[in-house]
Parts: structure tokens; C-alpha cells; sequence
């Protein structure tokens, strides 16, 4: 009786919750390890803690690959910021591709207004 | 651990040193936060902020900008799980992601205007009728089945229209469909709760969820998942103005988001052990507190 009434996951739109799931469960999987291994080298290069403005995306590329603890942890935190939008983007072209064109309309319109914030951050 | 050397918001000329010893107090504070925040059901950023502020001495913008950082993350991980379960509605939480971005934006580029005392103020008075919506929040609850118009009687037709949905409810065993009413109130309310979150770094939930579920007519677990769903694009339209204004650092925030995430999965498996109308309502009182004291600190250095 249960199994007859529960979602069936197999439907489009359930796909479409699975894909939404899972790039979510990525985006917070993927930056909680940059956090952890950027905290990490932190603590054993015993890098001062103190801030500031995050360096460019470039610079900041460069810096991860060298391998710097607090390069790591402007990614993680980059990267756990941008997962929400990528999760927008998810939804926008799932639905432009079920042919849900509304609920594709409304993604964009997310998706453009997440666009002005950054700009006006960090463009 | 601060030492502001300006208080002007434009000035960023405050410095950060952490020792491991705050290292541990922020982990095991987020960590806190994280529990609380499971079993109450928030973002937990009305605990962090109080604790880092208050507690630790970190300035009220960094403060903010972390339990926004915070937010996002435990958002994402609980909302992949309800998405999941198609307790979310992902439309309608699309649809009240436009307001809610807004006032987001709104509110993170009014912070950036705002000394941390006016900040810590309207911190401390948005608090009360937090505490006021925390204590009730059991009536709502338990009103919950009462209240959705009979459009969850699983016996009526019912067509849940573009916005509405259909879910499975674990703990009554059948399926649930809801029409939403009133979307220009859930609009109003998502707006405000957007500004507050960008203005404040709170995730809004505790304003949100009561409207959904009373104004818009969908039911408490669905108003409840899709605020959680919603909070982190919220938390996201402010959190790139924190970014570029220097006020995200890394090794504060990256610790205290570590805490939460750890703290919330620890919460999700204790909060069954706990008397969830009991511990809203004692952390309702505790609020008051903060309140108070935040305001006090505030008055203080603002004189």
C-alpha cells in the first residue's frame, strides 16, 4: 500500500529532484573537503589567521595549486556559496528541457538576479 | 581576538588573530549551533551570531557574514534531502526565491552602509519577535492538521494547481496534495525575510515557515522544507556582497561552517531524544536575554 502511493521515481520530475539532490549533496561534499584540507594546512604551515579581501579568481587558482591553506578555504567557501546557483541552473535547464518553460522562466529570472549580486560583490 | 582599529563599516582595517584556542571555540560553537538549529528546525544563525559577537568578540559584519556562509551550508544539506523526498516544493520555493533575492540584495548592500551598533540593534529588536514566533511555534504545529482547509484530505479531489504539490507523508503513511493560496503573502513575507537575511544573516525561516502555512495554506512539514530550500539561494544573493566587501574570512567562517554541518547531522539524530516544544520554547527565553544584552552593548557603544 505504501509503495503504491509514494512518488514514483522514475517520473521526470522526479529525475529532475534527484539531479537537484545530488548537486547540492556535491556542492557541500566538494567544499567541506577543500575547508577541512585548507584548515589543515593552516594549522600545520601555521599561516596567520587574519583576512581581507579574497584575491582574484585567478590568483586565487594559482594560489590553491600551490597549495596554500587560506587559497583552499576562499575556494571551499566560493565554491559552498556558488552551490545554491549551480542548484538554480540545475532546475532552469531541467525544466527547459522537460518543456516547462515557466517554471524555466522563473529559474531564469533567479538565476539573473544571483547574476546582479555577484556583479555587484565581487564583478 | 578582534581589535577594531575603526568602526566605520568602509573602514576594513580590523584585524583577526585566531588562536587555536578560538579555533576550538568557534568549532565547538557552530557546532552547538548546528544542534540547536536541528532541533528547532532554523538556520541557527539567531544562535551563532549571539555567540560569536558576544561571546568570542568578533566584530558584528564578520559575524554576519558567517552565519550566511553558515546558512548556505546547512541548507543545501538538508534541502538535497527533502528535494529528494519531494517534501520541497521546488516550484513554489522558485517562485518566492525572486522576493526573497531581492530583499536579500537589499538588505546585504544596507548592511555594508550600516556601523556595527545600528547593525547589532536591529539585530537585537528583529530577536523578539523571533523569540515571540520560536515560543508559539508549537501551537502551530499541532494546529497543523486543522489548518490546511481540508485540501491534505486525501479523500477530496484535489488538483494542486501549478504552484501546489503532492507529497508523501512518512508519519500519517499517505499522500498529501496542496493547493497554495495568498502567493502576493507569501511574496510580502519572502521579501522581508530575504531583506532581514541579507541585512542580518539570518536564515528567515522562523518568519516564513508560519506564513506559508497560515497565509498560503500549505501544509507545516511542505512550509517548512520549502523554506529550508529557499534560504540557501537567499543566503547566496547576499553572501557575494559580503565576499567583495572583505568581511568573509576564511579561517573564521570556514571553522564555524565546519561546526555547523557537523552539529546539524549530530542534531538530526538527537533531536528524536529531545522535547522539541520544550527546548523551542527555553531557547525562545534565551533569546529575550541576548536581545537584551545585544541591545544594552549596542546602546553602550553607540553612546
Amino acid at each position: 500500500m505504501r509503495d503504491t502511493i509514494q512518488p514514483d521515481r522514475h517520473q521526470p520530475g522526479h529525475r529532475l529532484e534527484h539531479c537537484v539532490h545530488l548537486s547540492l549533496l556535491a556542492g557541500v561534499g566538494c567544499s567541506a573537503v577543500l575547508l577541512i584540507a585548507g584548515m589543515v594546512r593552516v594549522i600545520v604551515n601555521g599561516t596567520p589567521w587574519a583576512g581581507g579581501p579574497p584575491p582574484s579568481l585567478l590568483e586565487l587558482f594559482r594560489q590553491t595549486e600551490q597549495g596554500r591553506g587560506r587559497a583552499l578555504l576562499n575556494l571551499g567557501l566560493l565554491l559552498l556559496t556558488l552551490t545554491p546557483v549551480f542548484r538554480v541552473a540545475v532546475i532552469g535547464v531541467g525544466s527547459l528541457l522537460a518543456g516547462d518553460y515557466r517554471f524555466a522562466a522563473v529559474a531564469g529570472i533567479v538565476l539573473i538576479l544571483l547574476g546582479i549580486s555577484l556583479v555587484l560583490g565581487v564583478g | 581576538m578582534a581589535s577594531a582599529t575603526a568602526t566605520s563599516p568602509q573602514c576594513k582595517t580590523i584585524t583577526m588573530d585566531l588562536s587555536t584556542t578560538h579555533l576550538i571555540l568557534i568549532i565547538s560553537a557552530g557546532t552547538v549551533t548546528g544542534i540547536v538549529g536541528a532541533i528547532l528546525g532554523t538556520g541557527g544563525g539567531v544562535f551563532l551570531i549571539p555567540v560569536l559577537v558576544l561571546g568570542l568578540g568578533v566584530p558584528m559584519h564578520f559575524a554576519v557574514a558567517t552565519s550566511i556562509l553558515s546558512v548556505i551550508a546547512t541548507s543545501s544539506a538538508v534541502a538535497s534531502t527533502n528535494v529528494e523526498r519531494g517534501v520541497a516544493n521546488m516550484r513554489l520555493g522558485m517562485t518566492l526565491e525572486i522576493a526573497t533575492a531581492c530583499g536579500a540584495i537589499i538588505g546585504g548592500l544596507t548592511a555594508g552602509w550600516l556601523p556595527a551598533p545600528i547593525l547589532e540593534a536591529v539585530f537585537a529588536v528583529v530577536l523578539v519577535p523571533t523569540a515571540i514566533l520560536m515560543w508559539r511555534g508549537g501551537v502551530v504545529r499541532q494546529g497543523s492538521a486543522a489548518t490546511t482547509g481540508g485540501l491534505s484530505d486525501p479523500h477530496l479531489p484535489v488538483s494542486p494547481g501549478w504552484l501546489g504539490a503532492t507529497y508523501y507523508d512518512d508519519t500519517e503513511c499517505r499522500a498529501v496534495t496542496y493547493r497554495v493560496q495568498r502567493l502576493w503573502a507569501g511574496l510580502s513575507i519572502s521579501f522581508v525575510a530575504g531583506n532581514l537575511s541579507g541585512l542580518l544573516g539570518i536564515g528567515g525561516g522562523v518568519f516564513k515557515v508560519p506564513a506559508l502555512h497560515l497565509l498560503c495554506e500549505v501544509p507545516m512539514k511542505a512550509a517548512a522544507a520549502t523554506s529550508n530550500f529557499m534560504i540557501g539561494v537567499t543566503a547566496a544573493a547576499s553572501a557575494f556582497l559580503y565576499f567583495g566587501r572583505g568581511e568573509v574570512r576564511p579561517a573564521l567562517t570556514a571553522t564555524a561552517v565546519l561546526g555547523v554541518l557537523a552539529g546539524s547531522r549530530i542534531g538530526s539524530h538527537v533531536n528524536r531524544f529531545v522535547h522539541a516544544g520544550f527546548a523551542r520554547r527555553l531557547f525562545a527565553a534565551l533569546l529575550v536575554l541576548v536581545a537584551v544584552e545585544m541591545l544594552t552593548r549596542a546602546v553602550m557603544r553607540g553612546a
